[in-house]
């Protein structure tokens, strides 16, 4: 029996979009193997279909008792970079597609009009919804929550991308995501405005694992790594965080973490402590956050207008001119968003002492907290077994060992799991679609 | 096929017939005692003295992350998977305000989730725990709309009515739970104000009624005088006159509610003291029609007696003042010493209809007292964050003057207490098992961060 069994539906949907048909097959254990999950099994799943599918994947750790096991990869090959991508997608993405069924979602060819998918007790359905093109990211969830009732989690595109924007991003719900290298637009191809995630369903667990999960928790919180808790703490470990998370001053709300994390990394901003606007959104984007607050002192309203647009905050701050005013800036995002605005790839900013590709690899949104090959190599690992790319930086003495220890308890079966993640980890940062070592 | 082996065969049929036998799960039979559904206890003898203090979860908003650790630790007790849909606590995220709420039973003193159950499936525990029977529980559902926190949960995947059991005393979701924000209580169960209010009225009675002759009305002790402000209102009234002397010595009582808001009601007053003691012993309420519940009326009372002794030239209603009949007519020198005191059990005996009639919609003493009450210091407040509102409602039950507002407990609301009518007697703070019930300045917030009342 594979390793990844228990926590593993062991299912894959297959979605032509061209001819609108459906179907699910076994996942084969063999490959799930040799990938171990997550990004590698999704870049493998892709070598099997043509070059333009999208898949949607969780690691072999997602929705499981490790924490922050929230991890949902999209992966895609970039319209924009023309190499292979992967976007993290975490709050509650991952878990609901795992509990939803399903553990890979192939999604092949282009839907004439614009469709929506609907992942839920291990099925796969298209819903065509015409009217759905050109909605903001809101309109586009109400319009959903009465097409198709009940769905707990949601990737969902918004007018930038049926515009044609190259800067478009998809959205976890209405919150935005760290998708920087064109999934959205990949989608707006596909005509593919949202997916769904219904997940009802549960599944089976190891005795040990909520023990496990307990002392993980409490030997991070004794070596002090879950101290420092918020969107604001991360934002200033950036190089321009802390004139960021002034600009923030006075307007921070509660914080909200990913499923089963115990260390919040966002945070609820507000318009405005009381009155009307006392409404906010969910602080996620780091990096477009550091970027749009460096242009204006609008920054607020201005993501607010990205995230409705379901248009990239980063790419938007960067294609700003400094401190206009509101309207001219709405103006200037609006006009990014309907592709009437460019600007120089050579512009849009990457992350200082990381390699830019393989940074863009990795989705091109997962701010370095640590430098190097350090944070290469443990976003690539959080991105193959499930976990937050986030956490997984932070809690700095959660080492591999403690993760793979929710896989297997055999010391064996985890030193041949460790090599298997190191090779796993080394393609997926080359970028390389992986030759494919069994017949799919 | 020889003898051998038809005998071995036989022998294998056998052996086979046996394991499946054995294997076969006996048949779940029901017992008389799955039958009976179990209800609340009623109070015991002992719960004066030492009430039972049952088990709760406290949420507090402000720690909660959404992380969603509740919901997956529960799903594993629930249906042996990790599946946060089939939970018996869910997490509500209000996404534009940024506020999680965890949505779980509150094990209400009175669940409304066990009347409305048509199969008697749900029962109180002597624990304090409401569970399903599942042997009756036939899923339709009724328990999850009859509960204010909507907290039986329908599990979307079998159709299944799921519902907090508290672990059987030790529940799961508070150790996992990575923020701490949930955690558990008893309540509390001190229960000295009780004590020190019972002992302060019996005190004041003895002295007010029994040692000293007269003393409520008029008082004097060497430089100290002290009189009844409803008194001397009509005393200014019937005479004409403003005798300074009275005019201050009744102001003692008035800036003693200035103060502490209307503890001479709550603590003090002798016929108050009579009142509680003859509830005690009175049966079930009966309850006043609404027309003559109106807690105005004390205050047309109090125009009534300064109006008519000024007309009648003395003052009229200390003749029938039941405080003043108490503290006049009975004493260590003079037993019985008038029919007037006939006052007091006919007032008394308005106590059947409900707590503390006279206080409520009556006396004019409590009118004058609720006059400068206006201008108190302290004030009680419930907390919202703390209240358990529709599953408790121990303080709108112990309310002796009804001024909390149960209703408002019902639909989730901490209500708003009008401290004219308070008489601070703090039973709703003795009583709130969660401390949100609190004494406060009437400038303070709830607790810090809570929403000034």
């Amino acid at each position: 029996m594979s390793l990844y069994q228990p926590f593993t539906n062991g299912k894959i949907g297959v979605v032509d979009l061209t001819t609108l048909s459906v179907y699910t097959a076994e996942l084969p254990w063999d490959a799930c193997q040799e990938h171990v999950g997550g990004a590698a099994v999704n870049a493998w799943l892709l070598s099997q279909y043509e070059s333009d599918t999208l898949i949607f994947g969780t690691g072999p750790l997602t929705g499981s008792f490790a924490p922050a096991s929230a991890l949902l990869v999209g992966t895609f090959r970039s319209p924009r970079y023309d190499h292979l991508c992967h976007v993290p997608f975490m709050l509650r993405s991952g878990p609901e597609m795992k509990f939803s069924g399903i553990d890979y979602l192939v999604i092949r060819g282009a839907a004439k009009e614009s469709c929506t998918l609907s992942v839920g007790r291990g099925q796969v359905r298209v819903l065509t919804i015409p009217e759905s093109t050109g909605k903001s990211v809101p309109e586009l969830l109400q319009m959903l929550r009465r097409s198709a009732p009940g769905f707990r989690a949601s990737i969902v595109t918004g007018p930038a991308a049926d515009q044609g924007s190259p800067f478009a991003s998809a959205s976890i719900g209405s919150h935005g995501s760290l998708d920087k290298v064109g999934l959205a637009a990949r989608m707006a191809a596909k005509n593919l405005k949202a997916v769904l995630f219904n997940g009802i369903e549960g599944l089976p667990f190891r005795e040990d694992h909520p023990a496990l999960s307990k002392a993980t928790e409490t030997m991070l919180r004794d070596s002090g790594a879950l101290a420092a808790q918020g969107f604001v703490p991360i934002l200033k470990k950036l190089d321009d965080g802390s004139e960021a998370a002034g600009a923030l001053r006075g307007k921070l709300g509660r914080n909200r973490a990913c499923y089963h994390c115990p260390c919040p990394c966002m945070t609820y901003a507000a318009f405005s402590k009381s009155g009307p606007e006392k409404e906010g959104l969910l602080l996620m984007d780091h990096a477009g956050w550091a970027a749009l607050s460096r242009k204006s002192e609008d920054a607020l309203p201005l993501l607010k207008r990205c995230l409705e647009l379901g248009l990239d905050p980063l790419a938007a701050g960067t294609g700003l001119r400094e401190d206009r005013p509101l309207r001219e800036a709405m103006n200037a995002v609006e006009a990014l968003a309907a592709a009437g605005a460019s600007i120089d790839e050579e512009d849009y900013p990457s992350a200082p002492r990381i390699d830019t590709r393989i940074f863009r690899i990795l989705g091109g949104g997962v701010m370095p907290l640590v430098s190097g090959t350090t944070w290469s190599d443990r976003v690539a690992e959080a991105m193959l077994l499930g976990i937050c790319p986030i956490f997984v930086q932070i809690a700095g003495r959660l080492d591999r060992s403690d993760l793979l220890r929710f896989l297997t308890s055999d010391a064996e079966e985890l030193k041949a799991l460790a090599a298997r993640l190191d090779d796993a980890i080394q393609v997926l940062q080359e970028g390389k679609i992986p030759e494919a070592g069994s017949e799919f | 096929m020889d003898q051998k082996d038809r005998i071995d065969e036989t022998d294998e049929i056998d052996q086979t017939d046996q394991k499946m036998e054995a294997s076969r799960q006996p048949e779940p039979q029901l017992r008389l005692e799955d039958l009976r559904p179990r209800v609340p206890e009623k109070k015991k003898f002992s719960d004066w003295f030492m009430p039972r203090r049952n088990q709760v979860i406290l949420f507090d908003p402000a720690k909660c992350t959404g992380c969603g650790t509740c919901e997956m630790i529960c799903s594993t007790r629930n249906v042996a998977k990790v599946a946060p849909s089939q939970a018996s606590v869910k997490v509500l995220t209000d996404e534009k305000l940024g506020k999680s709420f965890a949505v779980l039973c509150q094990h209400c003193r009175r669940p409304l989730c066990l009347e409305a159950c048509p199969t008697r499936a749900i029962e109180k525990g002597d624990d304090g725990i409401v569970r399903i029977n599942d042997l009756f529980c036939v899923d339709c559902g009724l328990c999850t709309m009859a509960c204010p926190e909507a907290a039986p949960l329908r599990d979307p995947a079998n159709q299944v009515v799921h519902k907090c059991d508290l672990c059987e005393g030790d529940p799961l979701c508070v150790k996992h739970c990575p923020e701490k924000a949930l955690t558990t209580t008893r309540g509390k169960a001190l229960r000295w104000i009780k004590a020190a209010r019972w002992g302060v009225q019996a005190l004041s009675f003895l002295f007010l009624v029994i040692l000293v002759v007269g003393t409520f009305c008029y008082f004097r002790a060497g430089t100290v005088e002290l009189s009844c402000p409803t008194g001397t209102l009509q005393n200014i009234a019937s005479s004409g006159t403003l005798i300074l002397v009275g005019a201050s010595s009744a102001l003692a009582l008035l800036i003693l509610t200035v103060l502490f808001g209307r503890v001479f009601c709550g603590w003090v007053c002798p016929f108050g003291f009579v009142l509680d003691l003859v509830d005690k012993i009175t049966p079930k309420k009966i309850g006043w029609p609404n027309f003559l519940k109106s807690r105005m009326a004390k205050y047309g009372v109090l125009g009534g007696a300064v109006g008519s002794s000024a007309a009648l030239g003395f003052q009229a209603f200390c003749t029938v003042c039941p405080i003043g009949t108490l503290c006049r007519s009975y004493g260590v020198q003079s037993v019985m010493q008038s029919a007037e005191l006939a006052i007091v059990p006919i007032l008394a005996a308005t106590e059947i209809a409900e707590r503390r009639s006279w206080c409520r919609y009556l006396c004019p003493v409590g009118a004058t007292m609720g006059i400068a009450s206006l201008l108190r210091l302290l004030k009680i407040v419930i907390g919202a964050r703390k209240c358990k509102k529709f599953s408790c409602i121990q303080c709108a039950e112990v309310c002796p003057v009804g001024i909390i507002d149960a209703d408002q407990l019902r639909e989730g609301v901490s209500p708003k207490i009008p401290m004219t009518e308070c008489i601070m007697c703090l039973r709703c703070v003795d009583r709130c098992p969660y401390s949100a019930a609190k004494v406060r300045f009437r400038w303070q917030k709830a607790t810090p961060g809570e929403a000034n009342q």
